[in-house]
């Protein structure tokens, strides 16, 4: 797996790291440790180069003090007494007192008193003393009485002249043990001693002592190097590989040195401490093992934690698709059972061992009457007529994989029987070897087949009886694809004849043949798809050549997804010959119209110039007969004023009656206007909604004073109900106005009783007057222009005899009527209707 | 100062008597006999109304309204149409040609001089105290 390489080698990468990590703190804490070490071994070779220069310091001093004493110089008796007594007091660490004479003789020893007289002058220190006539330190030698031994020899001086030196023989075991041998680094770190002269003093070896180091570790060139270097500085750091102390057998270790030199007068000693390095790491070490035992086990549990962590994602992620699928399954499952429960299609699944019926779906229940429960306990032979059940049973042991079962009958529960086809295919069920069956119930569409059969037979015999001939032809080739006997018989064609070949063979070359081109078709059947159904006339050829004009009837058709033309023809030649007798008189007619149209046209267009005429010369009378009036009556009314002076009463009199006139004048000018504006039609009426009842009231008011003036009561009754109405105001009060004004204007004594009501959707306003009344001989020209009754040179009323043929117009105009009915000599009553 | 009219009427009798009423309601007149001279007057005087006949010799009524109220400062000015045109429409054209108001003759001389101040503005008649 992917994961688990990378996972190994991220884990060999974090340990590498780790390791190299250690290693590095490991050696630096090692160096630090070793260089600590060093500083202590340093410390303690100085301790032990200090103590064995003290001891020798006061050795010398011993033998300088004695080496005054002139018993000593002489060497008598006294003087022997004192060398021998001081070295049985010190015989510890000193083992022989000697006195040598200038020429290297033994004059006196203790307590090797059989040396005396022995020469020693052979010995290189004794040599150099009585060369240099000083103090000197001998290197480590073997007495002749076997022990090793340090001599030191003060010069001794008689009379100021050397004879000879006083030494002592020092025991360097004890010298040894003191400062060098008690030396322990570590386990097993010790100290060793070396002369100048390379002859090792003090070794925890044995066999060295007294042998010369260039000899003794010739093979060891890091240890004659270390000789070598103590040769050049006081002290030193160093490391060599040699056994340790603790196992001289073993391997070579390193050693980890320091030197240290301890100076005399004549010579120098080294003193050199060393530990192997195992020893001084070893804490180190055992931290180091325990530390990476630690770290291993850490990156250990890491690696655990680390392969852990990623298993369990890995578990996640199983689970997590495991449930995906789980929940694909089961969506897929629900998928299938919605697909066979909610089918729309009767379903069945049964048991081929034994045929029973193991589910049915709801559309199944719904068909065939049977409840869900019932069907379980069915066998799939139940379902078929008795004369079939043999033969299903055998048939469904021939069913393999997807099959169709072909009709079969089918009961119901009620026991009507239906055609089916099945489908079924093979499928386990509840672990049970099943097939399951799709059921087409096929007896609506038989029943439809059936009906489908006798319409088109019903429909043949339509087609073949019809009179008319009848031609269906493709609508994109133009080709017949069937047509009637008639149709045959009528073009002289025979059936087969016509059968497949174009319509066009049938028509008159160019004249109502249909455009045989792909556009021509398409407009022919675009235009018969926008009408239902077309009719034309053309003329068609018969197989003889023979012509004879028909009326066809063309609609369009789809039948099985073909477009075709039903075309419906009809020999008109007879309808043709009729018409063309009708369309001789017809013509004949059009012409009498034409000519009396034309005559009509020349007298309304001069009657409507007339009328034009009419209208200008109106217009222009009018205003021409104002413009003088303006100056009588503004004059007139300017002297009334009396602006530019009094009048008298006689003056005011006479200016009024000229003011009467006038306005007279252009009373009868405005009313001419107005009935010569109805007649041009010019009369413009325009309607607004107002207050009917304030109108009149308004009007009342206004002829009031003339009333007052002729002691006349005005009495005016209005109904709650007359209020807003829909009309033209300004009319209806100058209709209102005529009428009142001239039923006071008509009567001299009585009263002028105004009523108006709502009656019918109508306001209804009666202006009752108790006046001259009117002739019956003079009612009809009661409305004519210039009718005033009393015509004559005793013209007792005012007016201009054209109010009430305008009031008429104006009224008719907004839809109403104005009547009369009156009595000469009682009364009269005019009545005003105008609508809501 | 005397309130200013403009009065453009060829009808000598008709402008006699219009400046004599007027004249007496201590108006100044200005009088101008055809629609010509009576814009140029229109726009040297600036009347505070002008009173217009309709039917003028050469340039109509009509026209000459439109010109005058092309003239900037005598925008706002009342123009009112004195005519005796009275067939249909004739109101209506010369409202439409820029006339603020429209009276018809034979003028009424008992109620012109209120028809006409009708139109003036109403600070001009706080100033001559003919508003209460």
């Amino acid at each position: 797996m992917k994961f688990q390489k990378s996972f190994i080698l991220i884990f060999f990468a974090v340990s590498i790291l780790f390791a190299l990590g250690l290693y590095t703190v490991y050696t630096v804490v090692k160096e630090k440790i070793i260089q600590d070490m060093n500083f202590s071994q340093t410390v303690l070779a100085r301790q032990a180069a200090t103590g064995i220069k003290d001891y020798v310091s006061n050795v010398t001093g011993t033998l300088n003090y004695l080496s005054l004493f002139p018993e000593i110089i002489e060497s008598n008796s006294f003087g022997k007494k004192i060398m021998s007594n001081y070295q049985m007091i010190n015989s510890d660490e000193i083992k022989s007192v000697t006195r040598m004479n200038a020429k290297g003789k033994i004059i006196f020893t203790f307590p090797y008193i059989e040396s005396i007289g022995t020469d020693i002058s052979y010995q290189d220190h004794v040599r150099l003393s009585m060369k240099t006539h000083k103090i000197v330190v001998s290197d480590v030698f073997n007495t002749v009485q076997g022990f090793r031994t340090v001599a030191v020899h003060a010069p001794v001086f008689k009379n100021g002249h050397y004879d000879g030196t006083l030494a002592f023989l020092l025991s360097f075991d004890k010298i040894a043990q003191k400062y060098i041998e008690n030396i322990r680094v570590k386990e097993s770190g010790y100290g060793w001693v070396v002369s100048e002269n390379g002859i090792e003093i003090s070794s925890p070896f044995l066999g060295h002592i007294g042998k010369n180091v260039y000899e003794t570790y010739k093979d060891f060139p890091e240890i004659i190097s270390l000789i070598n270097e103590t040769h050049k500085g006081e002290e030193g750091v160093t490391a060599y590989h040699y056994h340790s102390g603790r196992d001289t057998s073993g391997e070579n270790v390193i050693m980890h040195a320091v030197y240290k030199r301890v100076s005399f007068n004549n010579t120098f000693w080294s003193i050199v401490i060393a530990t192997p390095e195992d020893e001084i790491t070893a804490t180190l070490s055992g931290f180091r093992t325990n530390l990476l035992f630690v770290i291993i086990a850490l990156l250990l549990l890491f690696m655990i934690f680390m392969y852990l962590i990623v298993r369990f994602q890995v578990i996640v992620e199983e689970q997590r698709k495991r449930e995906s699928v789980l929940t694909d399954l089961r969506e897929s499952e629900s998928r299938y059972r919605y697909l066979f429960e909610q089918n729309p299609v009767p379903m069945l699944i049964y048991e081929l061992d034994g045929l029973s019926i193991l589910a049915v779906n709801d559309a199944f229940v719904a068909h065939y009457g049977y409840s869900n429960e019932e069907a379980l306990t069915m066998l799939l032979t139940d379902l078929y007529p008795k004369h079939e059940r043999e033969k299903i049973s055998d048939f469904t042991k021939t069913l393999k994989g997807h099959a169709y079962a072909g009709e079969w009958h089918h009961l119901k529960k009620d026991g009507t029987q239906i055609i089916i086809e099945a489908h079924s295919h093979r499928f386990s069920y509840e672990c049970r070897a099943s097939r399951v069956a799709v059921i087409n119930d096929l007896t609506e569409r038989k029943r439809i087949e059936e009906s489908l059969k006798e319409n088109f037979l019903k429909f043949k015999t339509l087609f073949e009886i019809n009179p008319d001939a009848i031609f269906i032809t493709d609508a994109n080739t133009l080709e017949i694809y069937d047509c009637n006997q008639v149709a045959c018989v009528m073009n002289g064609y025979s059936h087969e004849e016509l059968i497949g070949r174009s319509i066009n063979i049938l028509h008159l070359e160019q004249t109502t043949k249909i455009v045989d081109d792909a556009e021509g078709r398409h407009q022919f059947i675009e235009y018969l798809q926008h009408h239902n159904s077309v009719t034309q006339e053309s003329i068609h050829r018969r197989k003889d050549g023979t012509l004879f004009p028909i009326e066809t009837s063309m609609c369009l058709l789809t039948l099985d997804g073909r477009q075709f033309v039903m075309g419906i023809d009809r020999d008109i030649t007879e309808r043709k010959r009729a018409e063309d007798e009708l369309k001789k008189y017809h013509e004949h007619l059009e012409e009498m119209v034409y000519d009396r149209t034309a005559e009509l046209k020349i007298a309304k267009e001069r009657a409507e110039s007339a009328d034009r005429l009419k209208s200008a010369f109106l217009a222009t009378m009018s205003h021409e007969l104002r413009t003088p009036l303006n100056s009588i009556i503004g004059f007139t009314g300017i002297l009334m004023k009396g602006i530019a002076g009094p009048l008298n009463d006689e003056q005011q009199k006479q200016l009024g009656m000229a003011k009467g006139s006038a306005h007279h004048l252009l009373d009868l000018i405005n009313d001419v206007l107005d009935i010569s504006k109805i007649e041009a039609g010019q009369l413009v009426v325009s309607f607004n909604t107002f207050d009917y009842g304030k109108t009149l009231k308004n009007i009342v008011v206004t002829v009031q004073p003339l009333a007052e003036k002729k002691e006349i009561k005005i009495q005016l009754g209005i109904s709650n109900d007359v209020i807003e109405i829909n009309s033209d105001e300004r009319r209806i009060g100058q209709v209102l106005l005529n009428l009142i004004n001239n039923a006071i204007k008509f009567t001299d004594h009585g009263t002028v009783k105004i009523d108006c009501q709502v009656i019918d959707g109508n306001v209804i306003t009666k202006v009752i007057d108790t006046g001259i009344g009117i002739k019956n001989e003079d009612m009809s020209k009661l409305f004519k222009p210039f009718s005033q009754i009393d015509t004559g040179l005793t013209r007792n009323h005012d007016g201009t005899g054209l109010g009430l043929s305008i009031s008429q117009k104006l009224i008719e105009k907004l839809n109403g009527t104005i009547t009369v009915e009156s009595e000469a000599g009682i009364g009269s009553i005019f009545t005003v209707t105008v609508p809501l | 100062m005397k309130n200013k009219i403009l009065i453009i009427e060829d009808n000598e009798q008709n402008m006699y008597m219009l400046t004599y009423l007027l004249q007496n309601e201590n108006y100044e007149i200005i009088q101008a006999y055809n629609g010509t001279t009576g814009i140029v007057a229109a726009k040297e005087s600036t009347p505070d109304i002008i009173l217009l006949d309709i039917q003028l010799p050469g340039m109509d009524g009509y026209t000459v309204a439109v010109k005058i109220r092309e003239i900037e400062k005598l925008k706002q000015t009342p123009i009112i149409a004195v005519t005796s045109y009275a067939m249909p429409g004739d109101k209506e054209k010369a409202i439409e040609s820029g006339a603020s108001g429209y009276i018809e003759k034979p003028i009424n001389p008992d109620t012109f001089v209120s028809q006409m101040e009708a139109f003036l503005p109403r600070e001009l008649l706080l100033k001559r105290g003919n508003l209460l």
